[in-house]
């Protein structure tokens, strides 16, 4: 995912916008990071360089968790708090 | 209704290597959204393995793909990287009836063969609202649907309807996908011509231009393609 996308995307739920972009790993493009929104606390995953912005009902909570618990450290603390629909008292 | 939504995306998850090998070309229609551009920022909607996608962003579009197939999306992006594109086109796992985007932010979109996969009137115009509101003032949407009229899709709506009298809408039905020796399902609505022309106008589109696209020797063409227009703003 390049930087670009952030100048249009838009939480798929509540719409709001701007939402924000926490980077872990960025080569030629944007291979892993989260997107957030702070208005309805919901994240996104960015994985392979992929963003998946899916509704709640169509998330992979497996997947989700993984990811959660795969970037823990760098994570902001918001998401692991109060993230949506997952967060780190999913992972206990 | 997100079950059926996400039995779906499992659906072309599964079948996603067979279908890339079938899906190659690009529909002639898909043009018309960019029509009288020369550049510009367009949605692919149900972009699939991005066949739509490779062939605008090739041209200087940028371009934005949608899908809710993992597998798919997976295979697009390592395309559009083998093409070099990256810089013009981006993907995202998603689902079409929440579109991630904020308004207005589209020159044209393309939803190519994606309307006849979600289940209910309500949730097809309501889909067709979100991209109403993703599009730019007098930007282009190019629509297509499979139609119902064949012997043989006019069948599976008549025993789909049979076996659930009072859960579903005529059109609905079951379509086989084959995997080898196994068979996979997929759900569409199969629409009639002035169906698919109206939900896009209650969705507040203009219809502009309406056809039949062939891709089989046929009685009657197997495509509906539907060019709309934003009129309003609202």
């Amino acid at each position: 995912m390049k930087r670009w996308l952030m100048e249009i995307l838009a939480c798929p739920i509540c719409k709001y916008h701007p939402l924000e972009l926490h980077v872990f790993v960025e080569e030629e493009e944007i291979e892993e990071g989260v997107i957030y929104c702070p208005k309805c606390y919901r994240w996104y995953p960015i994985i392979e360089a992929i963003p998946h912005m899916l509704p709640d009902e169509l998330r992979d909570r497996k997947e989700d968790l993984e990811f959660l618990k795969r970037w823990k450290d760098k994570m902001p603390s918001e998401i692991l708090e109060r993230g949506k629909p997952f967060n780190a008292k999913d992972l206990r | 209704m997100s079950l059926r939504v996400k039995e779906i995306g499992d659906v072309f998850n599964r079948i996603a290597k067979s279908f890339d090998k079938t899906r190659r070309k690009p529909w002639r229609c898909a043009i018309e959204a960019i029509e009288g551009l020369t550049e510009g920022r367009i949605l692919d909607a149900g972009c699939g393995n991005g066949r739509h996608l490779l062939l605008l962003s090739s041209m200087g579009f940028r371009v934005v793909g949608v899908d809710l197939s993992k597998e798919l999306i997976r295979i697009a992006k390592r395309r559009i990287k083998e093409f070099s594109l990256t810089n013009e086109a981006e993907l995202i796992v998603g689902d079409i009836r929440f579109l991630p985007f904020k308004d207005e932010v589209f020159d044209g979109v393309l939803a190519i063969a994606v309307i006849h996969h979600i289940p209910g009137v309500v949730e097809r115009v309501r889909t067709l609202k979100d991209m109403k509101r993703v599009m730019k003032p007098h930007a282009k949407a190019v629509l297509t649907a499979w139609s119902i009229w064949s012997l043989k899709r006019l069948w599976r709506a008549v025993m789909y309807k049979f076996k659930r009298p009072f859960s579903s809408e005529f059109g609905d039905a079951f379509i086989p996908w084959r995997l080898g020796s196994d068979t996979v399902w997929r759900f569409y609505h199969l629409f009639t011509a002035r169906e698919f022309r109206k939900i896009i106008e209650n969705a507040g589109l203009k219809a502009i231009k309406s056809y039949g696209e062939r891709k089989k020797y046929g009685l009657f063409p197997e495509n509906l393609v539907v060019v709309a227009v934003k009129i309003d703003t609202h």
